[in-house]
């Protein structure tokens, strides 16, 4: 114990921050809320929901139906703005951007594809003229507009459809369109809300091929909501969302077998957020019927839940004499 | 792609909604530039009418030149016709530029005093007939002689009164007409020995030969000429007392003959400059202008130049009345007119908001994904702007060029352009500015099938503001009037908007207030069986918003059509009201005094059921005491057969007593004259030897035909039949069908004038601004109807796919086809009895709040202000009209959602 306290030193020390969190991702959402109000109706979507992507990385996002994908979707793609918590794609932070900032965010960081094949694309003009449309807003140039439209109509695969309207395309043609749509101003993210959810598999699989394509060779950072076992168990990332916070994560990778095979191996988490909370699965709080309090133990090597004592004897008596 | 082709591309897909709005926005600049030029054409053509149908002694200005006694022509220099037309001339030129240029023709006349005519027989009288002799300077040319020759230069002539010796006497040679000739026994060659009527000596002496030249008849019997004096054509007849009649002659002269006849020294000539004017192509702004120059003319007449040294001018005219009443009426005409411009106006813009709203909906989806996809607010309203101008701005020109050639006005027109530019301002910044609202936050942060239950508190503080304006403008309106200082500065803005304010008003307090009972409604509904009326009635009391618009349009048409209906409702009983107070029976005839051939004659007639006989004579004194004399207006009518006919026609007169032969009559008097004479002494009234002794019995204040104010006397009509020395002056005929050419028969005499009751009402109503009002008013309504159904059809067409969506989940649990109607009915239902009664409500509110301040004397004849009179009938009929309306618009929907399809509805707004 040092006699005389250094108070530089303690100053020092109280001013210095430990690691930011989510200092090195692209994406971050750090205790999220999105809570809707209306005349007397409150509904709160999203519940302190963490979440960090990396640059480049292609990730899905499942869960049931009410459970804030869409909303969280909305939030990080500048069309809706969070209540509270911190929610950052690169460089801008989304919930204090101003309405100029946030029009140079939807031209510039972020592009997105909705689920229905008629809301991305404007009925009355080509598939061409669709994905000029962004540049036009961002004042790109016509020459070069031209030249950038037929090269990415040609990287995800339709180039052949240029001059056709929507309603002469099939649907999966329709939203390989509006994935060059989406990524026509070149952005640092690509946002995409159950893309395959109206198409069968055989165009399910060309979708998610256009998004794998754009993903790998121009650097953009992917974000799939979906329900599609398709898409979702062929991405690298799976993270899983229940009643407004993220719930699990699915991870995989390609390991060689001892065959010397190429096999995906799927590793299944559940998120641990910052307060320390994690969310059980259902199945397994039900299976030993697990409600409100539980008890833990530290071992060694990992930490153990058990279900509250109080409760077995009286089911035992239940089911049996 | 370029921006023209993005916005060429977006208007394709919206052809039918763009068509319709070009085809509204045609119309109403048509109209917003076509109302101000027929408004002020009409103003014109009313005021020439009035000028030009007016009579010849209102409109023409006449310039009279009398002389001192003894004087003679030759002293004012007007010896020779020429110096007549010249003085005439002199005249003119003293006219300011704006009345000269309107000159038609100028006549100058020289006339004679009366002459009494003797007899060739020496010494005896013809019986009461006597001559005046003239020069007109535009007879000659309107004439032709059938026997004779026109008149020479005259000379003398030789006469031996009484047998004596002969006199030596100027001669002057005239021409006369040939009913003259025939009337007075008049042929070519006679000489006729006259004198001066009135003249001094015992015994009338011959002063002067007049010898007929020539005998003329006109060429165009038609010409207003003789209209305007009748003597040219025929010696006048004037009945005296007791059946005696005087009948007057006309001889011309001709330049000639003139020139002699003012050499003479003992007739002393009298001169008229007659001036008449081409009113036909005048115009309201020069109104002003002639005005101060009749007035500047007629002030300065004495002043001209020396030649008028030694006569006295005066001028005589009712221009002056004619124009400065019309200017009145022309601004009343025109308060009231733009209560009906604002009105339409407020209408059409209700429609361009609807139209721009429907605009704006049509577009939502692909706006979104424009603002989604990166395209900036500027942007994206600035597609919808220049789309919608691409289609507006020619409209509007197109509309505003049709209306500059099809409506030609002869006067400079106030300037519609503003107007016109404010209707394509509003057609196509309405759209962007809902669009704007729509988009201004990307993506949807609110639900949009939440039913707003408590409105927020900007809403509730502007409409509070707008009540509050209307309740304001509605107490000054009252307080101040609409018509007050409009001459100096026209109509005011704000007053003459408070009918569209009491409106606007009305329908947001009716919106905030009608769901109440509704929701009553709905829980008396829920209880019972059948699902569709409490269905429809909750639905019903959430309409909300989408159905403001339409019912506001809704609430306007119907309550400027009541506002109307009253207007003329009101202004037509007071026009009735006052031709009774002014005819006081079907019909009156009143003449100098009608024999009792006359008065059988009129009975016998079928139409005639009764006639009442009265004398009057203005120029009675009231004697107090037989001393005291006052000027009286004295009446004597049958009093039991008046009162019978003044109770059938709901006329408000008392009667005098019949006589009690108590010597004295009982009679009614004037409450001044009562409150200063009676009581005095011994009452009489008394004129040339006549006297009747009264008394008074009661006070009299009205009597028809009699001007107010004046001092009456009445007494019953038997103590002058009893004195046998009077004929009745007027015959008032109880005859509901009786008209002027059946009363002509029994009454031929020209010195009659008749009226009818009836074809007084007619000249009352024909007045040509009266017409002009009406026939806008009526025109407004017909356009705020249309425009109403469009607001309908727009509103419907609005909420249709909110409410196909409704009805199709309602559809698949079981709901029939003819529920589904039902359901419409309900839902409409509350809206369109709300519109009703709030229209009828608005009508009437606005009628009593600016009734009271317009000046409708010009239209009444009589009441400022007349008592508000309501005709239910017409009430009843247009708000069945406005059901009708309502009716025509669902059925239009109907006919256009007949192909929607269940299965296509339920994907609609699932987004």
């Amino acid at each position: 114990m040092t006699e005389a306290l250094d108070y530089a030193a303690l100053e020092e020390r109280a001013a210095a921050r430990g690691p930011v969190f989510g200092e090195h991702a692209h994406i971050v959402c750090d205790n999220l809320v999105r809570i809707y109000k209306t005349e007397g109706i409150e509904v709160v979507a999203l519940q302190g929901l963490d979440l960090l992507v990396d640059q480049g990385a292609f990730v899905a996002l499942v869960g049931a139906s009410g459970s804030g994908k869409s909303t969280l979707l909305n939030i990080l793609s500048g069309l809706d703005v969070p209540t509270a918590g911190v929610a950052r794609v690169g460089d801008a932070d989304l919930l204090s951007m101003t309405a100029k900032e946030r029009l140079r965010y939807r031209r510039e960081v972020v592009g997105f594809v909705w689920q229905q094949t008629g809301r991305n694309l404007l009925g009355y003009l080509t598939a061409a003229e669709n994905v000029a449309l962004p540049m036009q807003f961002a004042g790109v140039s016509r020459a070069d507009r031209q030249e950038r439209v037929e090269e990415l109509l040609e990287l995800v695969g339709v180039g052949y459809c240029a001059g056709r309207r929507p309603d002469e395309l099939s649907g999966g043609e329709q939203q390989r369109v509006a994935v060059a749509v989406a990524v026509a101003n070149e952005p640092e993210v690509l946002f995409a809300d159950e893309p395959t959810g109206e198409l069968d598999t055989a165009t399910s699989a060309e979708v998610f091929a256009a998004l794998r394509t754009v993903n790998g060779a121009m650097g953009v950072t992917v974000v799939v909501v979906t329900h599609d076992p398709l898409v979702a168990d062929h991405v690298d990332r799976t993270v899983g969302i229940r009643d407004g916070r993220t719930s699990s994560e699915v991870l995989r990778r390609t390991e060689l077998n001892e065959l010397g095979h190429e096999e995906v191996v799927a590793e299944e988490y559940a998120v641990l957020d910052r307060a320390g909370r994690l969310q059980l699965p259902r199945d397994f709080t039900a299976a030993l019927e697990m409600e409100r309090r539980v008890r833990l133990a530290l071992e060694p090597d990992h930490i153990g839940v058990w279900p509250d004592h109080a409760r077995r004897p009286r089911k035992k008596r239940e089911t049996g004499s | 792609m370029t921006w023209p082709k993005l916005v060429l591309r977006q208007a394709r897909v919206h052809l039918g909604t763009l068509a319709t709005l070009a085809v509204l926005v045609l119309v109403t600049s048509f109209l917003a530039a076509a109302a101000p030029r027929a408004v002020t054409a009409g103003y014109d053509d009313a005021f020439a009418e009035l000028l030009t149908e007016a009579p010849d002694l209102r409109r023409d200005i006449n310039v009279f030149g009398s002389l001192p006694d003894g004087a003679t022509a030759a002293d004012p220099g007007l010896s020779t016709a020429a110096d007549l037309d010249n003085l005439g001339e002199d005249l003119q030129s003293q006219f300011p530029y704006p009345l000269r240029r309107l000159l038609a023709t100028t006549t100058a006349t020289g006339r004679s005093q009366t002459l009494s005519i003797l007899d060739r027989v020496v010494g005896e009288q013809r019986g009461n007939q006597s001559i005046n002799i003239r020069y007109d300077s535009d007879v000659a040319e309107r004439i032709e002689y059938v026997q004779g020759r026109p008149p020479g230069p005259g000379g003398t002539a030789e006469v031996f009164p009484g047998g004596g010796e002969s006199v030596t006497l100027p001669r002057v040679d005239i021409a006369v007409s040939r009913k003259t000739a025939e009337q007075m026994q008049f042929e070519v060659g006679h000489q006729l020995f006259v004198h001066t009527k009135g003249g001094a000596a015992p015994v009338p002496e011959i002063e002067l030969v007049l010898r007929i030249s020539g005998i003329y008849e006109p060429t165009d019997p038609a010409d207003e000429v003789w209209a305007h004096t009748p003597s040219l054509l025929e010696a006048q007849l004037r009945p005296l007392q007791l059946g005696n009649q005087e009948i007057e002659a006309t001889g011309i002269l001709s330049p000639d003959s003139w020139a002699s006849f003012a050499a003479m020294a003992n007739n002393t000539p009298r001169f008229e400059w007659r001036f008449r004017f081409d009113f036909s192509t005048i115009t309201v702004g020069q109104a002003q202008q002639v005005l101060d120059a009749v007035r500047f003319f007629t002030t300065r007449l004495g002043d001209f130049d020396e030649n008028t040294q030694n006569i006295q001018l005066t001028g005589s005219t009712d221009l002056v009345d004619l124009i400065s009443d019309f200017q009145g009426e022309q601004r009343t005409a025109h308060s009231v007119l733009s209560l009906s411009t604002y009105a339409v106006l407020a209408v059409a813009i209700v429609v361009l908001a609807l139209a721009g709203q429907l605009a704006a909906e049509q577009r939502r989806g692909a706006l979104a994904l424009i603002r989604a996809r990166g395209g900036s607010l500027i942007q994206a309203v600035g597609l919808v702007i220049v789309e919608v101008g691409v289609v507006a701005v020619p409209a509007a020109v197109l509309g505003y060029v049709a209306a500059t050639a099809a409506i030609p006005t002869r006067s400079e027109v106030p300037s519609s352009l503003g107007s016109v530019l404010g209707v394509v301002g509003a057609a196509v910044l309405l759209p962007a500015v809902f669009a704007a609202v729509s988009h201004r936050r990307v993506g949807r942060n609110e639900r949009r099938d939440v039913v707003t239950v408590r409105p927020s508190s900007r809403r509730l503080a502007t409409e509070a503001l707008v009540i509050g304006l209307a309740v304001a403008g509605a107490y000054t309106l009252r307080q101040r009037g609409l018509t007050t200082s409009t001459a100096d500065l026209g109509v005011d803005p704000y007053l003459a908007s408070v009918p569209v304010l009491i409106a606007l008003g009305a329908g947001l307090l009716a919106l905030r207030l009608y769901p109440y009972p509704l929701r009553a409604l709905g829980q008396l509904t829920a209880a019972r069986r059948t699902a569709v009326p409490f269905l429809g009635v909750a639905r019903a009391s959430r309409e909300g918003t989408t159905a403001a618009l339409p019912l506001l349009a809704l609430l306007m048409t119907l309550g400027l059509g009541v506002f109307g209906s009253v207007l003329n409702t009101s202004v037509a009983r007071s026009q009735e009201a006052q031709t009774w107070r002014d005819i006081g029976a079907d019909a009156r005839l009143e003449g100098f005094g009608f024999d009792d051939g006359a008065v059988e004659r009129l009975k016998a007639l079928p139409e005639v059921n009764a006639v009442i006989q009265a004398y009057s004579n203005d120029r009675v004194n009231l004697r107090v005491s037989g001393t005291t004399a006052v000027p009286v207006t004295f009446v004597a009518i049958e009093p039991e057969a008046y009162a019978r006919l003044a109770r059938r026609i709901g006329l408000d007169v008392p009667m005098p007593p019949a006589p009690d032969g108590s010597g004295r009559v009982g009679a009614l008097m004037s409450t001044d004259l009562e409150r200063n004479y009676a009581g005095r002494g011994e009452l009489s009234v008394q004129w040339a030897t006549t006297t009747i002794d009264i008394k008074t019995v009661g006070p009299i204040d009205f009597f028809p035909g009699v001007r107010s104010g004046t001092d009456l006397v009445v007494i019953p009509y038997q103590p002058i039949a009893d004195t046998g020395a009077f004929q009745p002056t007027t015959l008032l005929v109880d005859g509901p069908g009786v008209t002027t050419e059946a009363l002509r028969t029994a009454v031929p005499a020209d010195l009659v004038a008749i009226s009818t009751r009836v074809d007084r009402l007619t000249e009352v109503r024909e007045g040509p601004l009266t017409k002009l009002i009406l026939g806008a008013f009526r025109l407004g309504l017909i356009v705020m109807a249309a425009y109403s159904v469009l607001a309908i059809l727009l509103g419907l067409v609005l909420g249709a796919d909110r409410r196909g969506l409704v009805v199709s989940y309602l559809r698949t649990l079981g709901l029939s086809q003819r529920q589904s109607r039902g359901l419409l009915l309900l839902e409409i239902g509350p809206l369109v009895l709300l519109a009703v009664l709030a229209g009828l409500s608005v009508g009437l509110v606005i009628a009593s709040v600016i009734m009271p301040g317009i000046d409708l004397r010009p239209f009444t004849g009589a009441d400022a202000a007349p008592p508000l009179a309501v005709d239910p009938a017409v009430l009843a009929a247009l708000a069945g009209a406005l059901v009708v309306l309502v009716g025509i618009a669902m059925l239009v929907d109907a006919g256009l959602n007949r192909r929607r399809r269940l299965g296509s509805v339920l994907r609609v707004g699932e987004q």
